[in-house]
């Protein structure tokens, strides 16, 4: 009993403030797994609302989803991985949400995790289709592209993906 | 009323085929939040409203850290594509940095191996183990015929995405490229100046370990025909310079006709030769010495060992001798780390093969000694991958078939075509010293 106790006094939590001024309560050994977060609490910077004010709700949400399953004890090697397969199933602009929020945090599994699944998502596609993803005007002459097309013609070969997720 | 209140200001909606109104804003992430709201009080009519570019992907486009990260995940003959996006991509791209880092990350990912050549001079075939290669390996087979340039294909050696090509001009002279397959690019690699007529050239070996070196080695081993002295020497790409061993191989001393004869193994820093008849030997680069190397013994009332395959993979290095032609059993050793000696990693047994395929099944009723085994087969390539998936890759007449030696699953891979100037069964057939790994890299020649 009172191992018990103790072991619950010795839970901290923050509290992490989206862009959008949503709040949510973490378990600080949960949260540290960012490095920003964990800088902040060593700097003494944790004690009340952590603001992050480039990370919105709906991304803040999934980042601690994962997180959570990538701290807990309880799960195993086969649930993390299941985890992480139907997280990178989101929509790509989610994962580049995350990728971005990652970055910022500086949490460098996840981080590995998104980008390796944008890559699998943009690899097959058109320059076309990853210009309209990431939201780029072409600054190359037609002839200038033809040319850089020419080198490696094999590159352009093959059923390539012209969609946008 | 939509549309006009809405989407006005966005000259990218349209009605789609299904009617459904498709309205594309450009990185409108709030807006596209509260056209959504609007919509769904005042309006029963379904919309699907795309967003194409959120916010962060056009900070992540911006931020060069974060796309050098991302573009890193990505493989070279997507990266070779991107570099048509803008001129930032390019830049990063093609930046000696950033292919040194690509390379060196992308070095021991199984998953990078596209397929393997199969040479048989003066043709080669290339195995896709990714079917949606194909056509783009039809236009690379293009490429490497354009560096042929009409000079007689020699032979070539492979490592780690890396090929040296072998050519013989007409009036004998040999020739030699390194070549990046995925990148187009070569270099030409001038001759040892101590190579002098009527000496020859026993080997070109490739040496990349883009795990330690953007940078390749490549070992010439050659006949010094007046010494009757195996000779070594190493170019380095980075000063473009020939480095000479002192030390040699008296063949007068030794023999063994065939040292050196075949293209040799890139493991452990040292290229490692086996032989039929004569000692293995490895030649370490970076120190330019040579040494025997643990060499299984002669079976007994045979002049020779009958080696299939000789390779390395997952970090080790493999030899597969099937001496017994009467026989469907061997081993694959694997030699220790230490270089002690070798080990048998693996007993195979394939009497259950001729059933399956009774095309391997020596019909030739009076072949000559050499081609008087039970069944026509050979081994190729293995495969032992970290998650303990080791798989045989497997030449019967006509077929080359997949052998996954954990849950004992056959798959056929493709077909080949006899090959006119071999006679009897075999000639449609391959050997381990025919295969040529290729891996897509973006390393530089």
């Amino acid at each position: 009993m009172a191992e018990a106790s103790s072991s619950i006094t010795e839970k901290f939590f923050l509290t992490l403030k989206s862009s959008d001024g949503d709040e949510f309560v973490l378990e600080e050994s949960i949260a540290i797994q960012s490095i920003t977060i964990k800088n902040m609490v060593e700097d003494g910077c944790s004690s009340s609302v952590i603001p992050l004010s480039k990370v919105d709700t709906e991304t803040l949400i999934k980042v601690i989803e994962y997180m959570k399953m990538h701290s807990s004890t309880s799960s195993n090697e086969e649930e993390i991985e299941n985890f992480d397969k139907k997280f990178v199933s989101n929509s790509i602009n989610t994962i580049l949400n995350i990728l971005e929020a990652a970055n910022f945090l500086d949490i460098n599994n996840l981080l590995e995790l998104c980008a390796e699944a944008v890559a699998n998502r943009i690899k097959n596609k058109t320059p076309e289709a990853v210009r309209k993803i990431f939201n780029i005007t072409s600054d190359f002459t037609p002839e200038e592209e033809a040319e850089i097309r020419n080198e490696t013609p094999w590159a352009f070969e093959g059923n390539l993906d012209h969609s946008l997720d | 009323m939509i549309s006009d209140t809405y989407a006005t200001s966005s000259d990218a909606s349209y009605v789609d085929d299904r009617g459904i109104i498709r309205v594309t804003f450009v990185h409108c992430w709030s807006i596209e939040k509260d056209v959504k709201s609007r919509l769904s009080l005042s309006s029963e009519i379904s919309i699907k409203i795309e967003v194409p570019s959120s916010e962060s992907a056009q900070h992540i486009a911006s931020n060069e850290d974060l796309l050098t990260e991302l573009l890193l995940h990505l493989p070279p003959k997507s990266l070779l594509r991107f570099q048509t996006v803008s001129k930032h991509w390019l830049s990063i791209i093609s930046s000696p940095q950033f292919r040194r880092l690509h390379t060196r990350m992308n070095a021991r990912s199984s998953a990078s191996t596209i397929g393997l050549f199969l040479c048989r001079n003066p043709a080669y075939n290339f195995l896709s183990l990714h079917e949606e290669d194909f056509s783009t390996m039809s236009m690379m087979n293009e490429r490497f015929s354009s560096i042929r340039d009409g000079k007689i294909f020699y032979g070539m050696n492979s490592c780690n995405g890396l090929f040296c090509l072998d050519f013989k001009l007409s009036d004998g002279r040999r020739e030699f490229y390194i070549y990046n397959l995925i990148t187009g690019e070569n270099r030409f690699i001038p001759l040892p100046e101590t190579i002098n007529e009527p000496d020859l050239v026993r080997t070109m070996n490739l040496a990349f370990d883009p795990e330690k070196s953007g940078d390749y080695d490549v070992v010439c081993v050659w006949l010094s025909v007046s010494e009757n002295q195996l000779r070594f020497s190493v170019y380095s790409s980075g000063t473009g310079n020939w480095r000479h061993s002192n030390e040699y191989y008296d063949c007068n001393e030794y023999g063994g006709a065939d040292l050196c004869f075949y293209y040799g193994v890139f493991w452990n820093g040292a290229v490692h030769w086996v032989s039929q008849t004569g000692p293995f030997l490895c030649f370490e680069v970076g120190n330019c010495s040579f040494r025997q190397m643990p060499t299984p013994p002669i079976p007994e009332e045979q002049w020779h060992r009958n080696i299939e395959y000789f390779g390395e993979c997952g970090g080790h290095l493999h030899l597969i001798h099937h001496n017994d032609n009467q026989s469907t059993e061997f081993d694959i050793l694997e030699l220790e780390v230490n270089y002690s000696g070798w080990f048998v990693k693996y007993h195979v047994n394939l009497e259950f093969l001729p059933n399956l395929h009774p095309v391997m099944v020596n019909q030739e009723t009076n072949p000559p000694e050499e081609y008087a085994y039970t069944n026509v087969f050979s081994m190729i390539c293995f495969h032992d991958d970290e998650k303990d998936k080791a798989r045989l890759l497997l030449s019967l007449p006509g077929k080359i078939i997949l052998y996954n030696m954990n849950d004992g699953k056959i798959e056929e891979l493709a077909d080949v075509k006899p090959a006119s100037f071999r006679l009897f069964i075999d000639g449609a057939r391959y050997d381990g010293f025919e295969m040529y790994k290729h891996v897509e890299t973006l390393a530089r020649v």
